[in-house]
This record gives structure tokens, sequence and C-alpha cells, in this order.
């Protein structure tokens, strides 16, 4: 578990080697998991505002 | 039925036919954002790994002296092993003294940078990194390539966030995320800052999606060895759009494209309509060359690729045609009002939840997805396209607003005439956009009415800004005007 810890954030990433290299692809994997939050939020926002709209029009 | 009233129900079949047309592009758009959140949990990082292969970076440079120091230096601090990366300056007979800055800076980092100097240039970008190219193909210590611009920074951590790709045999290049990186952005830089979020982190994710890329970017993109021997060696210097041109080569090779948008760099993008103007003619001017020759590939699904897709096809000619599908709306809408007033009443009133949801679900998805760009260019993404195509959304959407509620406010009532006059303007918008966008380019930097040249960016929207410059160079294309690299002057403003 210290080594997993050792391993991680942008200063452990730039020891290059191997394990360090692997922590940042899983860390830029989880990254890439907002954009699917954004989008959804974006879908419902829109749902939400062109409903409100077509019920007041 | 009389014919003249078949003749009046096929014309007014063909006037909705126009209006529908001019919906297709925003279709794709949105199609294009719903693939993003997809992204989040299909990607090629799972076939990523720790790779780090022999770099050679191939920088072409004409006149680079005040960028070039920075560019170098950054490059030099990359968190990549030293042994393992070479820096090519291919000096394109410059005349200032960039060949002097480049001699300086291999002198600081003796083995790591070097200079190649071109006595004769000119001949656009593509010539000169054929000239790196050439020289780095003779041995074999390239694994890689990395092609950049002269004015790019990258972050520590970029050049191995995209080597990590490589690792994945089938994958032939990998493009970074551009970001507009200037220190203080004016106007025009804040608006290309968010049309980059859109056009890179949006779009390219989702081009990832879909198994095809549309375009390497020309300052951070990155090749296997073996990809550049399979695509003839060289970059194609046929055409305006050589990156492009070398994206379709490696994926009709049946070789990936990969985008990484965690893998940033930064640019300095013109800050001027005329520089902007400048630059996107040539690029517009290049997507025609590109769209003739491999006219072959459109619309056929093939084995060894995915360019062929319906779904790629789609898009492609989207962003293509997009200035002739607002024509297309504007001549259908007004059209219909002249022939049937009443269908085109129906239609517009009927369209104001496509027109309202598409801004709302593009914008707010782009602000979310680069919360950074966002803080700088948020008023810039909220006006992209342009405060005459919100009043079009609210016209649609809320009929009576502008004809009723705000001549209310102002104790004025509009006649027949003005109602009229109201309802042709807002037809006719997507048309007379983009002609205000060609005065935009002619009065800026005038003295008289240089200062609406801002007020009237806003106005008109970056978006039909984009239109406009889009089909001058089309116009410039079918007239078969000279293919002149106008090279974009930097200033080297970029701050990370």
């Amino acid at each position: 578990m210290n080594a997993h810890r050792h391993a991680d954030g942008p200063q452990a990433w730039a020891r290059l080697t191997d394990d360090a290299l692997r922590h940042e692809i899983e860390a830029n994997r989880r990254a890439e998991r907002w954009f699917t939050v954004a989008g959804a939020c974006a879908a419902l926002l829109t749902v939400l505002v062109v409903l409100v709209v077509a019920a007041v029009r | 039925m009389s014919w003249p009233a078949v003749g009046h129900d096929v014309l007014v079949t063909l006037l909705v036919v126009l209006v529908v047309v001019g919906i297709v592009p925003a279709l794709a758009g949105v199609y294009q954002y719903l693939l993003v959140p997809v992204h989040g949990l299909r990607n090629h990082l799972r076939r990523a790994a720790s790779h780090l292969p022999r770099v050679a970076v191939v920088v072409p440079a004409w006149n680079e002296g005040a960028v070039l120091a920075a560019s170098l230096e950054r490059l030099m601090r990359l968190e990549y092993p030293a042994d393992r990366l070479r820096v090519y300056v291919v000096d394109d007979a410059s005349t200032d003294d960039t060949p002097d800055v480049v001699r300086a800076k291999a002198a600081e980092h003796p083995g790591r940078i070097h200079l190649l100097r071109r006595e004769q240039g000119g001949q656009g970008k593509a010539h000169t990194l054929n000239h790196g190219i050439e020289h780095l193909l003779r041995d074999d210590w390239m694994q890689a390539l990395l092609i950049m611009d002269a004015d790019v920074i990258y972050r520590p951590d970029s050049l191995r966030r995209m080597t990590r790709h490589l690792a994945d045999p089938q994958v032939g290049a990998v493009t970074a995320y551009i970001r507009e990186g200037s220190g203080r952005p004016g106007a025009v830089a804040r608006f290309i800052g968010y049309e980059y979020v859109t056009a890179q982190a949006c779009a390219r994710r989702a081009q990832n999606v879909m198994g095809a890329v549309a375009c390497l970017a020309g300052g951070a993109q990155l090749h296997t060895r073996a990809n550049l021997e399979a695509i003839g060696g060289r970059i194609d210097t046929s055409t305006l759009a050589e990156d492009t041109f070398s994206t379709f080569l490696t994926q009709l090779d049946g070789r990936t494209v990969v985008f990484d948008g965690q893998a940033v760099v930064l640019a300095e993008e013109p800050d001027s309509v005329r520089a902007l103007w400048k630059q996107r003619v040539r690029w517009a001017r290049g997507n025609v060359q590109i769209t003739a020759r491999f006219r072959r590939t459109w619309f056929r699904p093939a084995r060894g690729h995915r360019l062929g897709r319906l779904d790629f096809g789609l898009v492609w000619f989207s962003v293509f045609a997009l200035p002739f599908t607002l024509v297309a709306a504007s001549t259908g809408f007004i059209g219909l009002y002249f022939v049937s007033p009443g269908t085109a009443q129906t239609l517009f009133g009927q369209l104001w939840w496509f027109g309202l949801g598409t801004y709302l679900f593009i914008t707010i998805t782009t602000l979310l997805v680069d919360l950074d760009t966002a803080r700088r260019s948020w008023f810039e993404g909220l006006l992209f396209p342009g405060v005459g195509a919100l009043v079009l959304v609210v016209a649609s959407a809320t009929p009576g607003f502008w004809l009723d509620t705000v001549p209310a406010w102002l104790g004025i009532t509009l006649t027949p005439a003005g109602v009229e006059a109201w309802t042709l303007l807002l037809y006719s918008w997507p048309v007379l956009s983009m002609v205000l966008a060609r005065l935009i380019r002619d009065v800026e930097g005038t003295r008289l009415l240089g200062w609406a040249s801002r007020p009237l960016l806003y106005l008109v929207g970056y978006g039909p800004l984009l239109c406009a410059i889009t089909l001058d160079a089309y116009v410039r294309e079918w007239r078969g005007a000279a293919q002149t690299w106008d090279k974009t002057e930097k200033t080297g403003r970029v701050t990370a």
C-alpha cells in the first residue's frame, strides 16, 4: 500500500519508472470519467431548461 | 388538384427541405457531443502502457527568433529520458536571428538540439519538415517522430502522455490537446480558446470513440517510425492540409490515430480577425483539397479503417458544408415567408426546442470539460453563436417577446411593416451574419471604424465568422488562387 501511494502523483510520475507511468495512466483514466459526468450534467440541465420554457411558453 | 396548387405544394415542400438541411450540422454537432461522455468510459488509455521510445522532435522554423528559445527550453525540461530525446530545428532560410537562437540553445544542451538549415526556403511547412525527416531517416536512432510548431510550449508530462499510446502496435500516430495559451488573450484569442475546447477536447474525443480521427494537430503530432515510413517517409506537399493528409493516410493503411486530451500543449493563436482569417482560409482550402483527394473514401465502409463510416462522413461534411446550410436555412424561411407565411411561422416556432437545446447542451458541456478555459473564455462561450443568433433562439422560443414585450418596454408599437421587416431580418440572419463577419475584417484596424470590430464580433458571433472565412476559402479554391503559406505571426506571448 505504501508502494502504491509512493508511486502516485505528478512528482512520482516524473521518475518515469514503469510503476509510476502505470499509475499515471490509471489516474488519467479516472480523470476521463469527468467527461461522462460533464456530459450527463449538461444533458440534464438542457432537458430541464427546455421543459421549463415549454411549460411557460 | 390544379397544377398551380401542385406546384405550390412542391415549392413549399422544397423550401421546408432547405430549412431541414439547415439543421443537419447542428444534429451532427449534438451527435458528437453525445459521444463525449462515452469517451469517459471507453478510451485508448486502457491499451496504453509505459513506453519511452527514442523521439526526434522536428521543429520547422521561419523567422521564429521571438518564440523559439522558450519552446526549446521547455522541450529540454520535458519529463522524458534525456538520452531518448533529440530536437532538430529546421531553419527555412530565416532572415532574423532564428539560427543564432538555435545555436545558442544547442551550445547550452550539447548533443540534444541540432540546427538543420535550408539556404533556400519559402515552400511551406511540409517541405521544411521533409528536409528534417529525410535527415532523420538516414540512421535508425529515431523510433518516433514528434512534429511541432516553433511557438508551441510543451508541458513537462506532454510527450510521455503521447508515447504511452505507441505501446499498442496498432497505433500509428498520436495527437495532443493544443490549448490557447496567451498570457493576456484578447477577444479573438479567447474565442479561439473556447473553439479549441469544442473542436479538440470534445470533438476529437468523439472521434476517438468513432475510431476515425479527422486531423492530427499540426503543433503536436507523434508518429511511429513505422507509420512514417509506411506513409512514404515524408509529409505530403500537394495540399495545404498536410496534417490531415497524414492523418488519413495513416488510418487508410489500417493504423489507429489517437487523441490524448490529457497531453496538453500551449500555443499562441491569432488575436485579430485579419490574422485569424489568413490562418483559417488556408485550413479551409486544405480541407477542400482533402475532401476531393479522398473522395473514394467517403461513406464507403471498409475493413481496415473507419473513415468510410456514415457518422464520420456526416460529421466531416457538416463542417464542410456549414456555410451552405446556413444559406439553405435562410432561403427556406424567406421563401416560405412569401409562399406560405403560415408554414414559415409554424416551422420557425416548432424548432425553438431544437435551437435552444443544441445551444445549451453544447455550451454547458464545453464549459464543464475544460474549466481553466471556461474561466478565461466563459463570456465568449456564451456568445459563440453571436447575440444575433441568441435573439433568434429567443424569438423562436417566445414569439411575443420581441414583437410585443420589448416594444411595450420601449413604449412603442410595431407597425405591420415593422413586424414584416423584423421577421425577414430574423429569417435572413444566418446569411446576414456571414456578410457582417466580412465587414468585421474590413473595419478592423481602420481609424474611423476600427472601434466597431469587437462589438460587431460579439453581435455576429465567432461561429458565423468562421463560416464566412470558410466561404471565402471555397471561392479562392474554386478560382484556383495561388497556394501560399501565409505564416501566422507569433510574438511569444504564451505563458504556462
